[in-house]
Formats: structure tokens, C-alpha cells, sequence
């Protein structure tokens, strides 16, 4: 799967590259939104789990409300990402687009050779290679807005990487609820790593196309 | 591209066709244009691969911003996939096309043309001196299809009907109706879909006095040939894949 994509990404030009690359991101994204939806899971599951202990999870129950936040957090941040990863491959096929028009242009310009109106194409050629210029900036102001929306994610799982190491100690405390607890902060640390994982590959795409 | 005046009186008609720079594998097209003074109109414009010869021949003729209309007879690739850069050429053009194609023919593009859907019953339209009919040819072959006939002029320009699949460079007028029949026929048969629908065009088409039918690909038809064309076409079967597929599954 990875090769073929790679050999997908090398047929097309760097510029051509970042319609797909972005579009790619968005897809991917959907992944780390079920992820994310499995730690808001695990943070209900561990309040539940927390509300049956009673006093011998106390130190658990405000972990659980942030854990349950920091999920909630993911979620609202992958679909802005996701509209502006959507956004990113739009404004990047308009360029393509732009650029291939021109492209277009030019050709039939040189077809008519010497022709008085040869002149006419050649500036409405430059007209839409200025529109994809224009397109190009903003792709790249757009790319990089996504890579900071994608550096909150990463800041988010650095959190929870904390979280779930407290989650561990305040298990342990826990007695008879310490196995359950202990699996709710390993399902957490799981997912956290995975999302940074996916999160890594996408700032990876994208920094390949700026 | 090869460039062919077929009506000059007033107003041209001019036909494309025959794009030796057209990539191997994609259809031959026939490409017009009506140029009426400040106003032009083309029809069929075609894809995007051919787009560049088009506008090249198009851009000798009239500058681009005198291209006022565009009409597509209905939505497959061949006749109007460069529809998206038209669309850059000619912002302010209108592209008169059967209504109910407008929300498809938009997936190649038109942000700025003004899409101007032909109502079923057709329509016409005005440059300076032409006076234009939209024709319904519907379900020949797509199911809303329109011609467009020039009273004055007295040309059809009849889409997909006439059509037929020739080797590269035949030329441009049908010269022995007889030996052109085996080019059309698979072509009638195997991509119009209706007997009815036909009959009732060639019915609406006997009251038109036509001196040329100019189909989308192939060959124009003059003089005669013109009613020999309705005679042939009249009495062919046409819907025959459903009838091939039976067969073969007997």
C-alpha cells in the first residue's frame, strides 16, 4: 500500500502532488477521529469505573474528566483539520488547474504562430498563470496553517502521554479496581501513540509537498 | 486542425475537424462556429484534449471575447469535457445546453459561463443576422438532445445523428451515400437507444428545408444526400444491443 502510493505521489509534479497529499491527510484523519472517539470511550468507561470505587479512585476521577476533555478536544480539532486539509486540496486543484489552462493557452498561441491574435492568448495566459500563482501562495498559507492545527493534536497526545503515566500510579491505589483502571490508562497511551503516529505520517506528506 | 467555411453569406458557418495533433485513441470530432459580426457562437466545442487546436482556430477568427454563446447538444466528453477552460477563455459567454444536463455538464466546469438550459420543446436563439432553432433530438443518442438548424443557412447541425466512425483524414462531404452507409450503421444502431424517438425526428426533421447536415463526427451531408440520409435512417432498426445481449444469451 505504502509503495503504491509512493509511486502515485512520483507521478505527479510537486505542485500536482498537493492535491492528493492533502486529500490523503483528510483521509487519514478520519482514523485518528475514531481513535479519538475511542479514548472519550475509555475516559467514560474509567468515570464509570471511578464512580464504583468511590473514595479508593478519588485521586482517579479528575484524570477521567480531563481525559474526557482532552478526547472531546481531538475530536473538534481533526474536523477543523479535516476541513482545512479539504480546503488545502481544493485551492490546490484550482492550481493545477490554472496552471494547466495556461498551459493550454500558450500551446494555441504558438499554433497561431505569427497570427495577430497570437498576442491575445499569450496575455490571457499570463492572466491565469498569475490566478495560479496567486492559487500556489495560498495553498502554501493554507498548508501551513494545517501543519500548526496538526501540531495542536500533537501537543494534546504529548498531554496524554502524562495522563496515562498519573493514571498508572493512581491506579495502583485503587485495590480491587487497580486491573480495571490499568487498562483504561493502556488504552489511552495505545491510542495517544497511534494518533501521534498517523499525525507524524501526515506532517511528513505535507512538509514533501511545501 | 482543418478549417472548412461552409456557409458564408452575411455570416459564417466554420467547421474543425480533422485535428492531426488529436491524441491517438479519442474519437474524431467535428468542431463549429457561427460567426456573426461582433457576436460568435460555437457549437460542439468539443473536449479537452482538442482544446488547444480549437482555440487556436476559433482565435483566427474572432478574438476570443466576441465569443458570445456556446451550445452543447448534449453532455458527453467529446462535445463539451472543455467546457473548464472555455470557461477561462470566455467568462462572459452563454452555454445553451438541454436543461436537464445542468447539473452534469457543471461537474466540468462553469463558474463564470452562464449555463442557459434549451427546454425540452427547444428553443432559439439570436446572434445579429443569424436566427437560430434548437431542435429536439432527444434520446438521439442522449436523452436530451438537441440539433440546431439555421433557416437561413439552411444547414442542420445534427449531433451524433449522421454520425460516423471513418479512419483518420476521410474527407469532409459524403461523396457515395451507398458506401457510406457501412460507416453509420453500426453507429445508429448500437448508440441510439429508440425507434420512436427517431421516427419522430425524422418526421420533424422532412419539414426543415436542409441543404447541409452536419454531424458531430464524419462526414456532412449535402444536396440529396440530405434526404437519402432521413430515407436510410427512417428504416433502420436502431436499440439493437438489448436485441445483440438476447441473442446471445439464447
Amino acid at each position: 500500500m505504502v509503495h503504491e502510493y509512493v509511486y502515485f505521489m512520483n507521478t505527479y509534479s510537486q505542485e500536482q502532488a498537493f492535491f492528493v497529499s492533502s486529500a490523503v491527510v483528510a483521509g487519514r484523519l478520519l482514523t485518528v477521529m475514531q481513535v479519538a472517539k475511542e479514548i472519550s470511550l475509555a475516559a467514560k468507561n474509567a468515570k464509570a469505573i471511578a464512580e464504583r470505587a468511590g473514595e479508593k479512585a478519588n485521586s482517579f476521577k479528575p484524570i477521567t474528566d480531563f481525559i474526557d476533555e482532552m478526547g472531546r478536544e481531538t475530536i473538534t480539532l481533526v474536523e477543523k483539520i479535516n476541513e482545512q486539509a479539504l480546503e488545502v486540496s481544493r485551492s490546490a486543484v484550482e492550481e493545477l488547474r490554472c496552471s494547466e489552462a495556461s498551459e493550454r493557452f500558450l500551446h494555441a498561441a504558438s499554433l497561431l504562430g505569427e497570427h495577430r491574435r497570437a498576442e491575445v492568448l499569450q496575455d490571457k495566459a499570463k492572466e491565469i498563470e498569475a490566478d495560479a500563482e496567486r492559487q500556489k501562495k495560498e495553498v502554501r498559507q493554507q498548508a501551513r496553517a494545517l501543519l500548526e492545527m496538526l501540531e495542536r493534536i500533537w501537543s494534546c497526545m504529548r498531554a496524554s502521554g502524562v495522563i496515562s503515566t498519573r493514571s498508572r500510579v493512581e491506579a495502583v491505589s485503587a485495590e480491587e479496581y487497580q486491573e480495571s483502571l490499568q487498562v483504561v490508562a493502556e488504552t489511552i497511551e495505545k491510542a495517544s501513540e497511534r494518533i501521534k503516529d498517523i499525525i507524524r505520517d501526515c506532517e511528513r506528506t505535507i512538509h514533501q509537498n511545501m | 486542425m482543418k478549417e472548412t467555411i461552409i456557409y458564408d453569406e452575411g455570416y459564417q458557418w466554420i467547421m474543425f475537424g480533422r485535428d492531426p495533433d488529436k491524441p491517438e485513441g479519442i474519437i474524431d470530432t467535428n468542431q463549429f462556429m457561427i460567426k456573426d459580426g461582433t457576436r460568435s457562437l460555437l457549437l460542439d466545442p468539443g473536449g479537452i484534449e482538442i482544446f488547444s487546436s480549437m482555440l487556436a482556430c476559433v482565435t483566427r477568427h474572432s478574438d476570443p471575447s466576441e465569443i458570445t454563446d456556446i451550445f452543447a447538444s448534449h453532455q458527453d466528453p467529446d462535445i463539451i469535457s472543455s467546457l473548464g477552460l472555455w470557461d477561462k477563455a470566455t467568462p462572459h459567454a452563454k452555454l445553451h445546453s438541454p436543461w436537464i444536463w445542468e447539473g452534469f455538464i457543471r461537474h466540468f466546469g462553469c463558474e463564470k459561463i452562464q449555463y442557459c438550459g434549451i427546454p425540452d420543446e427547444g428553443s432559439e436563439l439570436e446572434l445579429n443576422q443569424a436566427r437560430l432553432q434548437f431542435i429536439p433530438a432527444h434520446y438521439l443518442h442522449s436523452s436530451g438532445n438537441f440539433n440546431v438548424y439555421d433557416p437561413k443557412a439552411k444547414i442542420l447541425m445534427s449531433g451524433d445523428i449522421g454520425a460516423a466512425l471513418e479512419p483518420h483524414g476521410s474527407p469532409m462531404f459524403v461523396e457515395d451515400f451507398d458506401e457510406h452507409v457501412q460507416k453509420m450503421t453500426m453507429f445508429h444502431q448500437r448508440w441510439m437507444p429508440s425507434n420512436r424517438a427517431k421516427n419522430d425526428w425524422v418526421q420533424r426533421v422532412r419539414k426543415l428545408d436542409i441543404k447541409i447536415m452536419a454531424p458531430q463526427h464524419g462526414r456532412l451531408f449535402k444536396g440529396a444526400d440530405v434526404k437519402r440520409f432521413l430515407d436510410w435512417f427512417e428504416a433502420l432498426e436502431v436499440g439493437t444491443g438489448v436485441k445483440d445481449l438476447a441473442s446471445s444469451n439464447a
